[in-house]
């Protein structure tokens, strides 16, 4: 939980370069990576508005899917647990790991998991909890959260990554990627083998059957999935599609939106435990579904659209204020533009609702999306129920009542230019204001604002409607009164 | 939280009624896409080519000989202490038991399952492939055990051209279909970009994929 | 064909340099514009800030200004895209606004989507000889839709050398009231603008949208930068003025 604000929280990853370039490196490669696989694929707008349409039908039958979903879980010989918040959820997983005596929970990569904070329930009650996914094992080692959604540990360099694991082996190990990974395959091998309980996510699942879909790159959700007794899944109730027709559609968007990959390495499908006369494959499946906060937006048209995401993380590679600050400035399990709408969405209250605005709007998100959620709209949203619920600051909202009282009249505006150029004759300098003080400040900090004109466009009309009236030829366009940045630059 | 409470908060806010119809939707992929299709020959072409696109290794044989050459010279290359490989007569069309007479062959269904864990090299048949995206589908059954195609360095998978279909719609379960316990789609090596984007391959699961895909009739 | 200028709050108190361009650029062009003077803002600070009451009250003024028009014309892409993308909602409580609204909406264009689509010009007779990067507004070209029409109005532009900028389509970081709110993180994020700029060594940086302009230009400013900033319609009038003085003197 944060102590701070987003303003601070953004303030202090601007302080650090090295996170920066992490960051700027890996989101430019991964967009670029999806800029080419999407246009080597094609027709990618039909696509997502396949997606948008498939999920959209879903989240508004979810009641019908989810029940089927269940049914066709327990038909399959899985159990299936409802918790209706945080606590319910990481409670039922307490219990299973109380009833087979686990000592040891591995786990693959899950947002859901982070959201109920699972590992802290799991390690007061004495088990141990080993994080699977190379990213997760790496910030797991650092005692850190993921800052990415789909790469965790995007925030970490090779050599950070070498200190936490020879710090953790007791080998003495290069910076070498394949040394890295090496130590990782080695350790972890063991753990699967020996662990009672794997718990993983869920990236999909299939109401016509049961299923439980995982995507993944490296191959330990299959262990954690196979190789313990009891598998786990913890998944957001609106992770649900109605069939595997569908999942063909999200087999397309989810890598190639996540990754710029044409297909993830490993789709894996779970129906049930094992069956009679396997050898391998959990003995034991338990399905636990969340709400915490989902079924409020429900039926809410601003936003129940956000029930739609698919978790690709295609919105923080495009977004130009996450590759600045990195996922941990947004100070929840959910960075970057979705984050910001999910995060105070889930936790409505004063404690996140500043996330909406670190944004300046522009939009990449919505267009990056691969289900076409508007969170560029949602986020507009989001501030203006934080004003409605009398969130904001008093003197904001004295300053849009100014505004509102000045723009609403023509003639009162007209007015306030005038006076404003008198105003700023005292703080102007160089054709431009660099004064670092007053509500500019923000601004003014890193750059010159400009003054206002000496006559504004309204008052030089007349002239000018008269002078083409009367056909006169048209001089150069006019410089009066334009702004330091303008008068000031290189004329040739 | 009780299962029907929390399913009558979703239809409530949905404004829904309990056993209300569904409505129409379109499902699945878009008709341009499911339109599509390879000719045979397109798609043995294809798997083969995105197979390699994503880091494994397909070679076509035009017979049970140049299978059966292909293998073992595989197997000569990695000098597997134990070989992993399908159990009861799944395999039998291939007819590799000559071939695998020579090494340490551990069988699904036979072998106990925690010894695969020890197993360097796998051979598996599969369920069918992809064309699209050079993928196998592994489908779990009592011969046909996850670990086998998991847990080694190296999988080998065995396949006729046939079972290659050109989208993965084709493979996937149609509705009202058994589905089996465990489908795994494998496209390519284990792998992971999470050490400053930097590409590790066999992070987990395999480090090395080939397929063998037979062309001609089995004999 | 009854034609107003949208001027924008902007432009009009701080750039009017560049609703004059536009004016006169579009008298040669044979579309005579008018100025209704009721027009102030379209309201996007407030409405940006969640103030949708004060917004609407704001926003109220160009359904009235424009009501008697055919074409409404505007030299932002981002006020353009308000009106378009943000007035229904805005006036999604009031029917009668609502159809105001909408109708306002269907005779909106930013400047060149109205030469190119409108008036079906991409030549505008203009030379300007000099090396040029375009930054692509976010609201023009993500709200509005305006992608290839400024673009295409440089490639006709004589001797001007039109360099591609890098990660041309990422937010300058100005987003109105985010500028101010988080002046921190919008510094930066003008400051990658402003590297890439840079890189192009482009003399002139052209724009739609005097917001990112006044962003960028500022950002310069500071840091001593000798590109000129120009909205896309001075760069063109400016054009036909030097097409125009040499057809004299030639």
């Amino acid at each position: 939980m944060s102590q701070t604000g987003i303003r601070e929280r953004a303030k202090s990853a601007l302080q650090d370069p090295l996170l920066q370039q992490a960051v700027q490196f890996t989101t430019d490669r991964l967009r670029t990576r999806k800029a080419n696989v999407t246009e080597t694929f094609g027709r990618w707008q039909a696509w997502r508005d396949r997606g948008r349409d498939i999920r959209a039908h879903t989240i508004a039958h979810l009641d019908f899917y989810l029940q089927q979903f269940a049914d066709n879980v327990r038909a399959a010989g899985g159990h299936v647990h409802f918790a209706a918040d945080a606590e319910e959820a990481a409670q039922a997983i307490v219990d299973i790991a109380k009833k087979r005596r686990a000592k040891l929970v591995v786990k693959s990569k899950s947002m859901v998991s982070e959201e109920i904070h699972l590992n802290r329930h799991l390690e007061d009650e004495g088990v141990q909890v080993v994080e699977t996914d190379l990213g997760e094992y790496i910030i797991q080692l650092a005692g850190e959260t993921p800052s990415h959604i789909i790469i965790p540990s995007i925030h970490k360099t090779r050599e950070q990554i070498r200190e936490l694991f020879t710090k953790a082996g007791g080998e003495n190990l290069t910076t070498d990627t394949k040394a890295l990974t090496g130590f990782a395959r080695r350790t972890l091998r063991t753990l699967f083998q020996s662990a009672d309980i794997g718990v993983t996510g869920c990236n999909f699942g299939i109401a016509e059957s049961g299923t439980v879909v995982l995507f993944t790159n490296e191959g330990n959700a299959d262990m954690v999935a196979n190789l313990p007794r009891t598998h786990v899944v913890i998944m957001g109730m609106e992770r649900i599609l109605p069939s595997f027709a569908d999942l063909e559609v999200f087999s397309h968007l989810l890598p190639k939106s996540a990754t710029g990959q044409n297909v993830i390495t490993y789709m894996s499908c779970f129906t049930g435990p094992r069956r009679d006369g396997e050898a391998d494959g959990a003995r034991e499946l338990h399905v636990v579904i969340l709400d915490n906060g989902r079924s409020r937006q429900l039926g809410d048209a601003d936003f129940q659209d956000i029930l739609h995401c698919i978790r690709c993380g295609a919105c923080l590679n495009v977004c130009p204020v996450y590759r600045q600050i990195g996922g941990h400035a947004y100070g929840s399990v959910y960075p970057g533009p979705v984050g910001a709408v999910l995060t105070p969405l889930l936790n409505p209250g004063p404690e996140y609702a500043d996330l909406p605005y670190a944004s300046s709007l522009c939009g990449a998100c919505f267009e990056a999306c691969p289900v076409q959620i508007p969170l560029h709209d949602m986020l507009v949203k989001l501030r203006r129920r934080h004003v409605a619920q009398g969130l904001a600051k008093r003197g904001e909202r004295a300053a849009f009542r100014g505004f509102r009282l000045v723009f609403a009249r023509a003639g009162r505006y007209r007015a306030i230019i005038r006076s404003g150029r008198l105003g700023q004759v005292l703080v102007a300098r160089h054709g431009g204001i660099d004064a670092r003080i007053g509500p500019l400040r923000g601004w003014t900090q890193t750059r010159r604002a400009p003054v206002l004109a000496k006559r504004s466009f309204r008052e030089s009309w007349p002239g000018l409607r008269q002078e083409l009236r009367q056909g006169n030829r048209p001089p150069a366009a006019g410089t009066e009164g334009a702004p330091a940045h303008e008068t000031a630059v290189n004329k040739e | 939280m009780e299962e029907q409470a929390f399913l009558a908060r979703i239809r409530e806010r949905l404004g829904r009624q309990d056993g209300a119809p569904v409505a129409p939707y379109r499902r699945g992929a878009p008709e341009f896409w499911t339109g599509r299709s390879l000719s045979s020959a397109d798609r043995v072409s294809t798997f083969v080519e995105r197979f390699a696109q994503q880091g494994g290794q397909a070679w076509v044989c035009p017979d049970l000989t140049d299978l059966h050459n292909r293998l073992e010279g595989l197997l000569r290359d990695l000098a597997p202490p134990a070989i992993g490989v399908w159990g009861g007569d799944t395999l039998k069309e291939f007819q590799i038991d000559g071939l695998l007479a020579r090494f340490t062959v551990l069988r699904w269904g036979e072998a106990p399952a925690k010894s695969f864990a020890d197993t360097h090299v796998g051979i598996t048949g599969c369920a069918a492939a992809i064309a699209d995206t050079g993928t196998l589908m592994m489908a779990a059954d009592a011969w046909r055990g996850r670990s086998v195609h998991l847990l080694p360095t190296v999988h080998i998978a065995l396949l006729h051209a046939r079972q290659i279909k050109t989208r993965l719609g084709e493979a996937l379960p149609k509705p009202g279909e058994r589905v089996p316990s465990s489908l795994h789609f494998v496209s390519g090596p284990s792998r992971s970009s999470d050490i400053e984007n930097d590409l590790s391959i066999g992070v987990h699961g395999p480090a090395a994929v080939y397929a063998l895909v037979l062309a001609g009739r089995a004999t | 064909m009854k034609v107003a200028l949208f001027v924008t709050c902007l432009v009009d108190s701080l750039y009017p340099q560049v609703g004059e361009a536009m004016v006169r650029l579009l008298h040669q062009l044979g579309v005579d514009v008018d100025f209704p003077e009721q027009q102030t803002c379209c309201g996007q600070p407030a409405f940006n800030s969640g103030y949708w009451d004060d917004a609407r009250e704001v926003a109220r003024t160009l359904l009235d200004a424009f009501d008697p028009y055919d074409y409404v014309v505007s030299p932002s892409g981002s006020c353009c895209g308000m009106i378009h993308h943000y007035y229904p909602d805005l006036f999604a409580g009031d029917a009668q606004s609502r159809r105001r609204a909408g109708a306002l909406a269907e005779k909106t264009y930013e400047f060149s989507q109205f030469l190119v689509r409108v008036l079906g010009v991409s030549d505008v007779g203009a030379s300007f000889p000099a090396r040029a990067t375009y930054h692509p507004s976010c609201h023009g070209s993500r709200l509005l839709g305006v992608r290839d029409e400024p673009l295409e109005l440089l490639r006709h532009v004589r001797g001007l050398e039109l360099v591609p900028l890098a990660h041309a389509a990422d937010c300058c970081g100005f987003g109105g009231t985010f500028a101010v709110k988080m002046g921190e993180l919008s510094g930066a994020m003008v400051e990658d603008k402003v590297r890439h700029v840079e890189e192009t060594q482009a003399q002139v940086l052209v724009g739609t949208d005097m917001g990112c302009l006044m962003n960028i230009g500022g950002r310069m400013a500071r840091e001593g930068r000798r590109v000129r900033v120009m909205h896309l319609a001075q760069l063109l009038y400016e054009g036909t003025q030097a097409q125009h003085r040499r057809e004299i003197v030639g």
